[in-house]
């Protein structure tokens, strides 16, 4: 309501009030003017429809005069809760320090990043490293610090209102006693001005620590509520309790606190019913108060909102600050690398998640170089890091969602000693994969699989599957293919056209095939004498496509025709054209599943020890250079936990090289280990599912070192539970933690958790032992060689000087990142020193209000004091003429601020 | 309208010669209304309401002296173009003085129009308390008129 509506509104309803005594009274003849005065209207009795009751103007005065005590009463809790406040803001801007100080948090944040800067200008330095750590050191105990000491301030509210509880108890046995003495000493006539003096002062004591109103009965003792009717003093006697927290860490740890009840108690103290709160209990964020004013609602407005309002920003900063440095740590490496590095995010075996994109791995030595490869001919280069493809991992979840079994395998799968391989053309290595988790002996049914196969050449490999065979442990032939390689059919009603005199034959198929012009295909046996006069052997085996049409291909059979037309066979079946199974880029090593599994039956003798599966296969390389041979692998049963196993060749023919390892030594090992750093127990080979564990990557030698480069990993959380759980969208390094720069706090499967964060926020601790750890650069391919045939190098360096990390790392200064709302700050995009600036302007702003808070409040104390202190009653006439003023006045000043404030900046603009 | 010339009389301040904004007239009315804004300040902090009523006709001369001095600014700008560095300093200088005892005076005016109107609304709702007989009378009505509010206008600008 504005104050002109207001003074109406009073105006009209005092006038009213005036005339209808003016009407009903013979005694007021003209309230409404001169003649209305306090003394006169003081004396008068007014009646209304002459049956006595009606307004006496004189009762209004006096309400009006309570009014004023009690505007006073109410202006006091609001000074002394305003003065609390602005006292613990002002504690709260010291520990913040001044702008620019060395030890504040903008200051201490700049000194980090110029640190960083310092690092990436020379990364192989020591004192630079030791530089980064230092500034890091401060920064993050300056952000620990404060958030200890803002709880300490929180804990020291909390004491301070244990404090209050006593004087409370004391002012309300004094008010007991004082309604007790005034209301005898009415009773008996005796003077009671000295106990109304006395309960005055009792009264504005109490006012002073919690919000009170009053009322007065016949007999003239008071009654004490609070604003939201808690009776705190009537004819029972009140007494206030509270169980404060015992220390700090309280805080630290949310501990639920005490509610501050109000008790009836009898004449020993003694409560006599279960109290009513105050302030309720609870955590952080839970509590509920029923108080607006007095210190001790200040106290609890303090510990319970705007202390917990700073904790949050400067959770939100710590933690963006965590998270964003520690994204680029883990994307990277130290130089030299660490030997081993161990995870901080507490996980299960058994647990998965849903991953995307590719993480590297790799093991080199001290100088950052490769170690040496496993076999012999692979000596020219050296041991290559494993590019893990998280898509390609197939899992009990589901594909794509491994479990930290399977991820421990697949790093221990390319990283444990090596075995023989398989090597033809292009193709380094031809491992067969189980898909099956189990073989049970004696009931050994059927069996899936598909193939890991790795290319080191310069060229891509067509690989086929042609066929596959499978002896049991008596070397009986016991084949049995329930699921071959995809194949193309052909039509029965007419599979090969031939033209006389051409070797070009055309194939007609059931389907469209996929391939293109130029392609390599694999056609199987035509079962026929001839095809238009072309003998079998020149019908078969891999062909070149000429051209393709609908469901048809041309290729250039082995010699021309001798005869037209169209061949027609008996049927589709036995009669297949296979297009080329995976086709491996050059330095890709890929999982064949997703191109179909095979799949064979061992029930025709389910209690052999082992099966033997050879598997005939093709390459092609961009030449058209065919190879083709066979890899057998010995498949043992009664063995669980299969799937993701690799098998080496145990034996191969034709093309197929089989080589032997030239050491046995792994070259890292991934395994999970308790916090105290013993391996987990395993069981049939698998971790027990137990927690927390946590991945640990240790080099094969003490020489060994390890480097992760992040790539496109993402961690994506559950997304098949339902509502989907929210990854972290992590690299595999920072959801693991093995290279965090910063400490994390709480790690949890979703995430580490913001709250906490800065009183947690601490650089890792093995980085403050060994500063050539932080990372500075990254994995980069090594350098090719000069001589353009020779083999390529798919090997992964780390530089000494290499930068790329530490400038990534300073440049986080400049980058902006998302600050979810907190504590009054609205979710924004900043950069740290933008939100550092924005926390403690925040802070400063709420600080310099608290004081305008206080400066008001006081000013409005003061002022109802002396309005309630001037003379014994209000003086109606002259608070209407003051409304009247202070309109004049208030009108008049906001007309020089519109009219100066323009003036000027016009005059200054002009100038 | 008026001339600025007339305020500056009614203001009792000497207009320049040849009718032109003088900076040092300005200057001047700028200084007395600071000085009246502390003075009325300060009996604000006592809450000294009729002191601060006998100040009220002082203050809207010297507002209206301002607003004339501001409407022929803004309408002829030429004219403050020619100031030299001292006066432009000295117009700074006071206008950031000027802005911190105005801001104060604000302050201090609305607290104690807050203190007012809250006594004021005590008033009314007491009176209006006292409004309603909650009884009726031998003719079966409410001893109370049914509408007994009187209208009146308030000068603002006296």
């Amino acid at each position: 309501m504005s104050l002109s509506l207001s003074l109406t509104n009073a105006l009209s309803g005092l006038k009213t009030n005036q005339r209808s005594i003016s009407v009903l009274s013979q005694n007021i003849s003209n309230a409404n003017t001169e003649g209305y005065s306090r003394q006169i209207v003081d004396q008068s009795a007014v009646y209304v429809g002459g049956i006595g009751s009606g307004v006496r103007v004189d009762d209004v005065v006096r309400k009006v005069d309570k009014y004023l005590q009690r505007a006073v009463q109410t202006q006091g809790s609001e000074v002394a809760r305003a003065n609390v406040v602005n006292d613990y803001f002002g504690r709260l801007q010291i520990l913040l320090g001044q702008p620019g100080a060395q030890n504040s948090l903008d200051e201490q944040l700049t000194g980090f990043f110029n640190a960083l800067d310092g690092l990436s200008s020379t990364p192989d330095r020591t004192s630079a490293r030791s530089n980064v750590i230092a500034a890091a050191t401060n920064l993050a105990s300056n952000i620990s610090n404060l958030a200890y000491d803002i709880q300490d301030l929180r804990f020291e509210a909390d004491r301070q209102i244990r404090e209050t509880v006593d004087t409370i108890n004391d002012t309300l046995r004094k008010l007991n006693s004082l309604n007790t003495a005034i209301t005898t000493a009415s009773a008996l006539g005796q003077p009671v001005a000295g106990l109304l003096d006395e309960r005055d002062i009792a009264l504005r004591t109490l006012s002073g620590y919690v919000n009170i109103s009053t009322s007065f009965d016949s007999a003239g003792a008071v009654n004490v509520i609070t604003g939201d009717g808690v009776s705190l003093v009537d004819s029972t006697l009140y007494q206030v309790r509270y169980n404060p927290t015992q220390s700090v860490n309280n805080f630290l740890s949310d501990t639920s606190l005490n509610a501050l009840l109000v008790f009836s108690v009898d004449a020993s103290g003694n409560a006599t019913d279960n109290g009513r709160p105050l302030i309720s209990g609870g955590q952080t964020g839970n509590v509920v108060s029923q108080l607006t004013g007095g210190s001790v609602e200040g106290l609890r407005l303090m510990r319970d909102e705007l202390f917990p309002s700073v904790l949050d920003q400067l959770d939100q900063l710590a933690a963006n600050l965590r998270d964003a440095v520690n994204a680029l740590h883990n994307d990277g490496s130290g130089f030299p690398p660490a030997k081993e590095l161990t995870g901080t995010r507490p996980i299960s075996a058994s647990e998965s998640y849903s991953w995307t994109g590719q993480v590297q791995i790799a093991v080199l030595n001290a100088n950052g170089l490769p170690i040496p490869a496993g076999y012999a001919d692979e000596n020219y280069t050296g041991f290559r890091p494993l590019t893990l493809n998280f898509s390609e991992i197939r899992s009990d979840a589901a594909d794509g969602r491994p479990s930290m079994q399977n991820i421990v395998d697949e790093i221990n799968n390319h990283f444990g000693a090596p075995a023989a391989k398989a090597k033809i053309g292009n193709l380094n290595n031809i491992q067969l994969v189980a898909a099956n988790d189990s073989l049970p002996l004696n009931s050994a049914g059927l069996f899936s699989f598909d193939f890991d196969l790795e290319n080191i050449s310069r060229d891509a490999a067509d690989f086929f599957i042609t066929g596959v065979t499978v002896l049991d442990d008596t070397a009986t032939n016991i084949t049995s293919v329930t699921q071959g390689p995809p194949q193309l059919l052909l039509d029965p009603a007419g599979a090969y056209t031939t033209t006389f005199g051409s070797a070009d034959v055309t194939l007609n198929l059931l389907t469209p095939p996929t391939v293109q012009a130029g392609d390599w295909i694999f056609l199987g046996p035509t079962g026929l004498a001839n095809v238009g006069g072309i003998p079998p052997a020149n019908i078969t085996g891999y062909f070149q496509v000429v051209s393709t049409s609908g469901n048809s291909l041309t290729i250039t059979a082995g010699s021309a025709a001798t005869a037209p037309g169209t061949v027609t066979i008996a049927d589709a079946s036995g009669v297949f054209l296979n297009e080329p199974y995976e086709t491996v880029e050059a330095g890709q090593t890929t999982r064949t599943w997703d191109k179909g599994d095979l799949q064979v039956d061992f029930s025709a003798n389910p209690s052999s020890l082992y099966y033997d599966v050879t598997v005939t296969v093709g390459t092609i390389d961009s030449n058209g250079v065919v190879q083709t041979g066979t890899v057998t692998y010995r498949v043992r049963s009664n063995e669980t936990d299969l799937r993701n196993d690799r098998y080496n060749a145990t034996a191969t023919t034709g093309a197929v090289q089989r080589i032997l390892p030239q050491t046995t030594q792994e070259a890292m090992r991934a395994l999970l280990v308790d916090a105290d750093g013993r391996e987990i127990p395993k069981v049939n080979g698998e971790y027990i599912d137990q927690t927390p564990s946590y991945l640990k990557l240790v080099g094969g030698t003490d020489d060994y070192t390890i480097s992760i480069s992040e790539l496109s990993s993402r961690q994506q959380g559950n997304l098949t539970i339902d509502p989907p759980e929210r990854g972290t969208g992590r690299g595999f390094s920072h959801f693991f933690g093995l290279n965090d720069f910063f400490e994390v706090n709480q790690p949890s499967a979703s995430g580490d958790t913001v709250r906490g964060s800065a009183i947690n926020m601490k650089v890792a601790q093995r980085l403050i032992d060994d500063p050539n750890l932080i990372t500075t650069g990254n994995l980069v391919r090594a350098q090719q060689p000069s001589d353009s045939s020779a083999p390529p190098q798919w090997t992964f360096v780390r530089y000494s000087g290499d930068n790329t990390q530490a400038t990534k790392l300073k440049g986080i200064v400049t980058q902006n990142l998302n600050f979810e709302a907190a504590g009054g700050l609205p979710q924004i995009s900043l950069t740290l020193t933008g939100y550092t600036a924005e926390l403690l302007g925040y802070i400063a702003s709420r600080s310099a209000a608290s004081t305008d808070d206080l400066e008001n409040a006081q000013i409005l104390f003061e002022g109802f004091k002396s309005r309630a202190e001037a003379i014994s009653g209000v003086n109606l006439d002259e608070e209407l003429a003051n409304t009247v003023i202070l309109q004049n006045a208030y009108a008049a000043s906001a007309r020089v601020i519109t009219t100066v404030n323009q003036m000027f900046d016009e005059i200054l603009q002009m100038v | 309208m008026r001339s600025l010339h007339s305020y500056q009389q009614q203001a009792g301040i000497n207009p320049s010669p040849t009718g032109d904004v003088d900076i040092y007239e300005l200057l001047t009315v700028t200084a007395r209304l600071k000085e009246l804004l502390s003075r009325e300040t300060e009996h604000l902090k006592l809450m000294q309401v009729a002191e601060l009523a006998r100040l009220q006709d002082e203050k809207q001369r010297l507002v209206k002296t301002m607003e004339a001095f501001q409407r022929l600014i803004a309408a002829r700008p030429e004219l403050v173009r020619a100031l030299d560095e001292d006066s432009r300093a000295e117009l700074a200088e006071l206008s950031y003085a000027f802005q911190r005892v105005v801001a104060e005076n604000m302050q201090r005016v609305a607290i104690a129009r807050a203190v007012n109107q809250r006594v004021v609304d005590a008033i009314m709702e007491v009176v209006s308390e006292n409004q309603h007989a909650g009884t009726y009378n031998q003719r079966g009505s409410t001893a109370m008129p049914a509408n007994l509010s009187v209208s009146f206008n308030l000068n603002q600008q006296a």
